[in-house]
């Protein structure tokens, strides 16, 4: 025979259908779950009759209270910012480019709150700095008293506008820490010894060299700290009311719960202004991080040489220290404290203690309710949702362009929306007819596979974007197929990241507050839900036994988890692509 | 003339036309322009150029990884690529072996399962004994006993076999390598370079091979291709590059080259005579034919040109010119020495007994440079 070119013998056949199927589904049932609540706001907000009617924007946007709620969240969300901001970009400069980390461990430390739900911290500190029962409450009135001042215990206390704001940053700092520690990560890092040489000081070094090189990621992280502001309710929730602080989130929740009948149509109106506000916000923030992200890619194998603090250097580990201590130890050593307390005291009698109020929690068929089913829903809706954020990040890999740019943007959307506007508009939606979901547990598990989604998919997407083309490509040309590419390379390397994804979300849905406050009660209960009513109810002893659960419970979780996904092929570089 | 086929070839790959451009919103960039290529069963052939002139983009667009805009692929006879006919088969379909440059192990498999890879995607009755079959790849490459290993538990030349290895097992029509020796030291590439020939005349694969180092690709290559922005230069065997390039940027790109500016004085269908700046010298065989006052470089290797006190072997009919020693450099196995010429140039001379028995020049000392018969080259404009 000649060997010319000929025909293929069999055309290919068309066998992405079963693959292009199940992630049309999937796309088609997150736009959904996103936007169909979405839309039902609109709809309510706008044309609460069938026309266009603005009488209930009149009625709403009228309240005094409003307005106070409105006031008190700017000025929470501005000076959170403001000291927030800082202090995370401080830390993340003493980590990354300074000698003041010791090992890998110093990079987890700063990290380290957001392994323990919000809601476990502020409990903590309410045990912590309640102005009469509080552990530190005695201790600091003595302490100022011997230095001669004599303070108003009222004045030490955590349900205040200095105890908000403490926890607001607490709970921020983690946050602008991971934006800006990944920025200076890939900074170039003779700027530094530049400003070094030229003899500028340490201190100096850092705020006109480091900080204005990172000013985009420092933007981003502004803008990150007011949206998780405005949207936060655990802690407003439960320390705002005692100090009549009220904020937007507890504000909508109360049109809900509070009053009869629930003015659902001024909880929408107020979503809707949320909503575009955070919008606008994110949009600005998107814009932002986009002009980070092409620095970072440049930058890629730098090893900086670490600035030198000398004597500084033991404060700084000190301080990071400190931050860990407030945020994680001290407040879960309040919590284990007081439920191994019959009644929450500010004094400690060893032979008082016991697990009471374990047993006595356990005893109770709602508690017991409210752990099965969050553990379950908890299980249930981090793997659902660490899936389909996992399989859209490898479409998203695999067709590239537009496409990618597209899934990206869709799975952040619910990152705009406050937990407790997308839980109101999961009610309205999937509450009643047609659906009839209410006092289920299916309802609070749409709502939080939308809410997850946007962490989900970034944990997704660094993940896929680990594992080096090459890799997969390989796979291919050894004559594998899509599918076997996908279960027997890509799946594989790229379950670690997602391990980790995992077990964030696990704790983030065990303490979730906002949702489960809207959407959990009596028929269905949740965790959130059973703090929220131990907590209106007065029952300390076993609320701390509760938040213990949920810390230990996170804390184990993450941990095995984290055992789980660690590769063991890891050991150096070496085989993969880069 | 010597490439005279002898018997008719079966082809394993055939480009036609193949043309990739990249395009983005800015600007847009050939990859690879109108190149049109062969590679016989059981050929090597070797792409060589610059960073950036398109070699990778060739390669993946053969192995289906990259979709080219026009033109046509074929392998072992079949159609993998058509432009005109909008036919593409995915890489899985092409049966093709691969190396790639990053090794591109997966680091979660161990050594056995990377190399049993294409095996355990195949038609289980073309499978064989898969066992046996990765024993005795492994045992050829000098890998067999690692492999329960993870590929981060092994040498950077190691993966390299263990790549090499997976790449064979399938018995493929084709190999491609991308750059696959470039992440190792120099002694570990020359071994693994002597092994991949040793494995080449066993087995007798064909391949197309991407390289960017000279001397590998003249070490390895059936068939050189010397590439320059996306466009194949010259297409031949290494001999036949090295020893009479198309132009200087071939001459250049596979070693070192004498050149200075010329003008043709007299042609004809064999031999030119061509006019520098410091006299007029016959060259034999011009790569194309050429006509009187055409102006172009004349060209000659450094090793071809011996050095001789003035005067000395003036019995001998080759050309040379005079000039003055500016620089000796003592370079290990040859010593390579500058000369300026008399009459404007520069030239550059590389002596291998100067370095065991004779004495070298002296700088500033007069000297004849005296090209060897037919060394002079036309290099084109
Ligand atoms: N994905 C891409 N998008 C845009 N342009 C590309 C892309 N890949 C390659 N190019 C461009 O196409 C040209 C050829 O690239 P190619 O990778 O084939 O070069 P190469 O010869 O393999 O170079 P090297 O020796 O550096 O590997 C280059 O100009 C390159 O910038
Ligand atoms: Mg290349």
């Amino acid at each position: 025979m000649t060997a010319t070119v000929a025909e293929p013998n069999e055309i290919a056949p068309p066998r992405y259908r079963a693959i292009t199927f199940v992630v049309g589904a999937i796309v088609a049932a997150v736009l959904a779950v996103i936007f169909l609540p979405l839309a039902t706001i609109l709809q309510r907000a706008l044309l609460p009759n069938g026309a266009l009617d603005l009488s209930l924007w009149a009625a709403t946007l009228s309240q005094p209270d409003l307005h106070y709620a409105i006031r008190n969240t700017l000025i929470l969300a501005v000076v959170t910012t403001v000291i927030a901001v800082p202090v995370g970009v401080f830390f993340a400069w003493l980590v990354e480019r300074t000698d003041a980390r010791w090992g890998a461990l110093s990079r987890l430390l700063p990290v380290i709150p957001l392994l323990l739900p919000p809601v476990a911290m502020t409990i903590g500190w309410l045990f912590l700095a309640d102005p009469r029962a509080g552990f530190l409450a005695a201790p600091m009135q003595t302490a100022f008293r011997a230095m001669g001042l004599d303070i108003d215990p009222s004045a030490l206390a955590v349900q205040s506008w200095g105890g908000l704001i403490l926890l607001y940053v607490l709970f921020s700092v983690p946050h602008v820490y991971v934006v800006a520690a990944a920025a200076f990560s890939s900074l170039d890092p003779s700027l530094e010894e530049a400003a070094r040489i030229f003899g500028k000081g340490r201190l100096k070094c850092f705020l006109s060299v480091s900080m204005p090189a990172i000013r985009h990621a420092i933007g981003s992280a502004s803008l990150l700290c007011i949206i998780s502001s405005f949207g936060l309710y655990s802690i407003p929730a439960l320390l705002g009311t005692a100090a009549r602080i009220d904020v937007l989130s507890v504000y909508i929740y109360r049109l809900l719960n509070a009053a009869y009948p629930p003015k659902i149509g001024q909880a929408v109106v107020l979503g809707v202004l949320l909503i575009v506000t955070i919008g606008l916000l994110w949009l600005a923030q998107r814009r932002i991080a986009a002009s980070t992200g092409h620095a970072q890619i440049g930058g890629m194998g730098i090893r900086p040489n670490r600035i030198a603090l000398g004597a500084w250097r033991w404060p700084a580990r000190i301080m990071l220290l400190l931050y860990v201590a407030l945020t994680s130890i001290l407040p879960l050593l309040a919590l284990f404290v007081v439920s191994l307390q019959q009644f929450w005291r500010p004094l400690v009698r060893l032979d008082q203690l016991s697990f009471e109020n374990f047993f006595e929690f356990w005893s109770t068929a709602q508690s017991r309710a409210a752990i099965v089913n969050s553990s379950l829903l908890a299980v249930l809706t981090t793997t659902c949702v660490v899936l389909i954020a996992g399989v859209l990040a490898i479409v998203g890999k695999n067709v590239g362009g537009k496409w990618e740019k597209w899934l990206g943007v869709l799975t952040k959307t619910p990152s705009a929306i406050p937990h407790i506007v997308f839980a109101v508009g999961v009610l309205v939606t999937f509450g009643f007819a047609p659906f009839f979901l209410n006092g289920t547990w299916f309802i609070i598990f749409l709502c939080y596979v939308a809410v997850f989604l946007p962490q989900a998919s970034i944990a997704a997407e660094a993940a896929v974007q680990q594992v080096g083309g090459q890799l997969v490509e390989a796979s291919r040309i050894f004559g594998a197929r899509p599918g076997r590419t996908f279960w027997t390379v890509q799946l594989p390397l790229i379950l670690p990241g997602l391990a980790a994804g995992w077990a964030l979300i696990f704790t983030l849905v065990v303490g979730e507050l906002n949702a489960a406050a809207i959407l959990a009660g009596p028929r269905n209960p949740v965790i959130g839900y059973l703090i929220l009513s131990l907590f209106d109810n007065g029952t300390y002893s076993q609320l701390a036994a509760l938040g213990s659960i949920i810390g230990v419970v996170s804390g184990i979780t993450v941990f095995a988890a984290l055992m789980f996904a660690r590769p063991r092929f890891s050991s150096s570089g070496g085989g993969g692509g880069d | 003339m010597l490439k005279e086929p002898t018997a008719p070839k079966t082809v394993a790959v055939q480009i036609r036309g193949l043309r990739k451009v990249y395009r983005s919103r800015a600007r847009s960039v050939v990859g690879v322009d109108h190149v049109d290529l062969d590679v016989a069963a059981g050929e090597l052939v070797v792409l060589l150029g610059p960073s950036g002139c398109g070699k990778t983009t060739l390669l993946r667009s053969v192995a289906g990884l990259e979709t080219p805009d026009e033109g046509e692929i074929s392998i072992d006879g079949r159609v993998v690529f058509s432009a005109s006919r909008k036919r593409a088969l995915p890489p899985e379909d092409r049966h093709l072996g691969m190396m790639f440059q990053s090794y591109a192990l997966w680091p979660h498999m161990t050594v056995f399962q990377n190399v049993a890879y294409p095996l355990s995607s195949m038609d289980p009755s073309l499978r064989g004994d898969v066992r046996a079959r990765v024993h005795d790849v492994c045992t050829r490459l000098g890998v067999a006993g690692f492999e329960e290993r993870f590929p981060s538990e092994l040498s950077g030349g190691q993966q390299q076999r263990v790549a090499l290895a997976r790449a064979l097992i399938g018995k493929p029509s084709v190999i491609l390598f991308d750059e696959p020796l470039s992440n190792v030291d120099a002694k570990v590439r020359r071994r693994l370079r002597q092994q991949l020939r040793d494995l080449k005349h066993e087995t007798n694969f064909s391949g197309i091979y991407v390289t960017h180092d000279q001397e590998e690709a003249m070490e390895l290559a059936d068939t050189l291709a010397v590439m320059e922005s996306g466009k194949i230069r010259q297409l031949a065997s290494s001999r036949e590059v090295y020893q009479r390039p198309n132009g200087l940027y071939v001459a250049g790109f596979v070693g070192e080259v004498n050149h200075w500016p010329a003008e043709v004085v007299e042609a004809n269908e064999t031999s030119a005579l061509v006019r520098t700046g410091f006299g007029t010298f016959r060259v034999e065989n011009p790569p194309e034919v050429l006509s009187p006052g055409r102006t172009g470089t004349l060209g000659v290797r450094p090793e071809r040109v011996s050095l001789a006190t003035p005067g000395a072997d003036a019995a001998s009919a080759d050309p040379r010119v005079r000039g003055r020693v500016k620089e000796v450099v003592f370079l290990g196995a040859r010593c390579e020495v500058r000369v300026d010429i008399d009459g404007g140039g520069e030239l550059m001379a590389w002596l291998f007994e100067a370095v065991s028995h004779r004495s070298p020049p002296v700088v500033g000392a007069q000297i004849d440079a005296i090209f060897e018969a037919t060394s002079l080259q036309w290099l084109g404009p």
